[in-house]
């Protein structure tokens, strides 16, 4: 099993980034095959997240997309019949290593789904819940927490007369911006998007993506997305999955426009998917 | 071709017409029930029946209506607090066979019938052979208690399993402990079902008599102990109506009268709260 910062597949060894340094790593994952029962949800998948940078998971729908997001903070322990093998490091971390505090880990890798769940709490505890529960903020302090993580997204104008109502008084897309705030609010480094603005009307698309890319100077983002103008607009790198397998890894420009493998270019040009 | 509307149009008759009577025969013979028991008790039900217990020749029920509130509480307190404990293990804690398990004996206590309960109820609890407690109001809570119990046990569960998943996997992958996300993510939305549970659960228990007949005894007095034998409302009403004498049978009518409107308040509560439960649960359900 290969463990460490420093492993790049062969896939992903391809794919250089555009200024020519070698990025750093955040996320690698080595030999990862995911089973429900006996059936091969990924098949060894070996591919390097760079750290600070976006990555979009795209490929047709049950290649395997969101099970490879959920694998990073450990979302299967909680799916009957589901096994995990091989490894995943995380800034120096190794997820399914047998010291790994479950918790602690999720503190650093953070998670927005695709239907915005906010907590049935008010507005207010829906943002301090998380760091109150890992010991980030003392009491008294919770208002300024809240402030600032709901100007980051884009929402305190909207709610700050209102911080003690219910978030589903809130309209879908704000539901799912106060989602996003509750997820920062625990100061992650990745967040995993699982096709985060599908039910959501453009604008509100527009608003979650520019988010994400003032995002990128701090954190590392992985977005699993059906929407490849999305994925053009918004990534840095491209990880393509077909049933279960990868088939390539590249920079986002070059996927789009000189992909090495024929499906690739197949997937890209609307032939297959 | 052309005779197809009037045809459906009598197959839609023949459908509602049959819906109709199906409703009639389930909404008669309640409606019966409470109407011919209210017209009976309404009458002698006169404030000094309620304010008095018997004694000697005269009647009363304060008695057995405060008897019947102990032992409600005392089911509140024990089948309640055990009830949905238990649920709540069988839907967040228990390993997927030990529930299995643990259901299934659930389900065989809800389908012992209640005489049997209140029978072995006297063997265990009542006779100096088990615990010997003799006839008491304990006795009587518990046994009423070991029937109610699954029904707590079923409701509490299926409360905190029809919280949406998507709630309980943004707790999951904030890092949040188990114990946090019970009582700040799935509480909450699980709180008016498991409410409503209990409200109802104490709507049955309010009726029952069989549990009761083999354990909580009789008093003509009011409530005063764990260990003091007990009366309570169906009692004065199984008995009373089978006693010769207008004046008995009346008080007989009244307690019968008193019974249904306390698990009619109960019923009304309860659909209050499952409604409410119900609107929270689908706003929440994006």
């Amino acid at each position: 099993m290969v463990v460490g910062a420093g492993f790049l597949s062969a896939a992903t060894s391809t794919a250089a980034p555009e200024n020519g340094t070698a990025t750093a790593t955040a996320v690698s994952v080595s030999d990862l095959t995911v089973r429900l029962i006996q059936r091969k949800l990924l098949d060894d998948i070996n591919v390097g997240f760079g750290t600070k940078r976006i990555t979009a998971i795209v490929g047709p729908t049950g290649c395997g997309k969101t099970t490879l997001l959920r694998s990073v903070n450990r979302m299967h322990d909680h799916t009957l019949n589901m096994s995990v093998d091989g490894s995943i490091v995380v800034n120096g971390m190794n997820v399914y290593g047998r010291d790994v505090n479950v918790r602690d880990l999720r503190r650093h890798v953070g998670m927005l789904f695709q239907r915005a769940n906010p907590f049935p709490q008010s507005i207010e505890d829906n943002i301090s819940i998380a760091p109150r529960a890992h010991g980030m903020i003392a009491r008294g302090d919770d208002s300024k927490v809240v402030e600032q993580r709901l100007t980051e997204v884009g929402l305190w104008d909207a709610v700050k007369d209102r911080l003690h109502a219910s978030p589903f008084t809130l309209s879908g897309g704000q539901q799912q911006l106060l989602c996003l705030a509750r997820a920062l609010a625990l100061e992650p480094d990745v967040l995993l998007l699982d096709e985060p603005t599908s039910a959501l009307d453009p604008a509100t698309t527009e608003h979650i993506e520019a988010l994400l890319r003032s995002l990128r100077d701090t954190m590392t983002i992985l977005i699993v997305t059906h929407n490849l103008g999305q994925a053009m607009r918004l990534s840095d790198d491209v990880v393509f999955l077909m049933a279960g397998k990868l088939v390539e890894t590249a920079p986002t420009d070059k996927f789009f426009h000189a992909a090495e493998d024929e499906r690739s270019r197949q997937y890209v040009s609307g032939r297959i998917g | 071709m052309v005779s197809r509307p009037r045809q459906s149009h009598i197959r839609a008759g023949i459908f509602w017409t049959l819906c109709g009577i199906a409703l009639v025969l389930i909404v008669a013979p309640a409606l019966d029930i409470i109407v011919s028991i209210l017209a009976h008790a309404l009458p002698v039900l006169k404030p000094s029946l309620i304010t008095q217990s018997t004694s000697g020749t005269q009647l009363g029920l304060q008695n057995a209506i405060l008897g019947t509130l102990a032992l409600s509480l005392g089911v509140l307190v024990v089948a309640g607090s055990i009830g949905v404990l238990a649920g709540l293990y069988l839907s967040e804690f228990a390993p997927r066979r030990v529930a299995s398990v643990a259901r299934f004996f659930s389900e065989v206590l809800a389908g012992v019938p209640s005489i049997v309960v209140g029978y072995v109820g006297y063997l265990v609890l009542v006779n100096k052979g088990g615990l010997g407690l003799h006839y008491s109001l304990l006795a009587g809570v518990i046994a009423l208690s070991a029937l109610i119990l699954p029904y707590i046990v079923k409701t509490t569960e299926l409360a905190f399993s029809s919280v949406p998943r998507t709630l309980r996997e943004g707790a999951i992958a904030l890092g949040m402990s188990r114990g946090k996300t019970i009582r700040k993510v799935l509480l909450p939305p699980a709180l008016p079902g498991i409410v409503s549970g209990l409200v109802l659960a104490l709507a049955i228990s309010t009726g029952e008599t069989a549990p009761l007949l083999f354990t909580a005894g009789f008093s003509d007095k009011n409530p005063s102990g764990l260990l003091q034998p007990v009366g309570y409302l169906t009692n004065v009403t199984y008995t009373d109506i089978q006693l010769p004498g207008a004046s008995t049978q009346a008080v007989a009518y009244a307690a019968a009268g008193v019974t249904v409107l306390l698990v009619l308040l109960l019923i009304f509560l309860g659909r209050r709260v499952t409604l409410s439960s119900r609107r929270m649960i689908a706003r929440m359900d994006v």
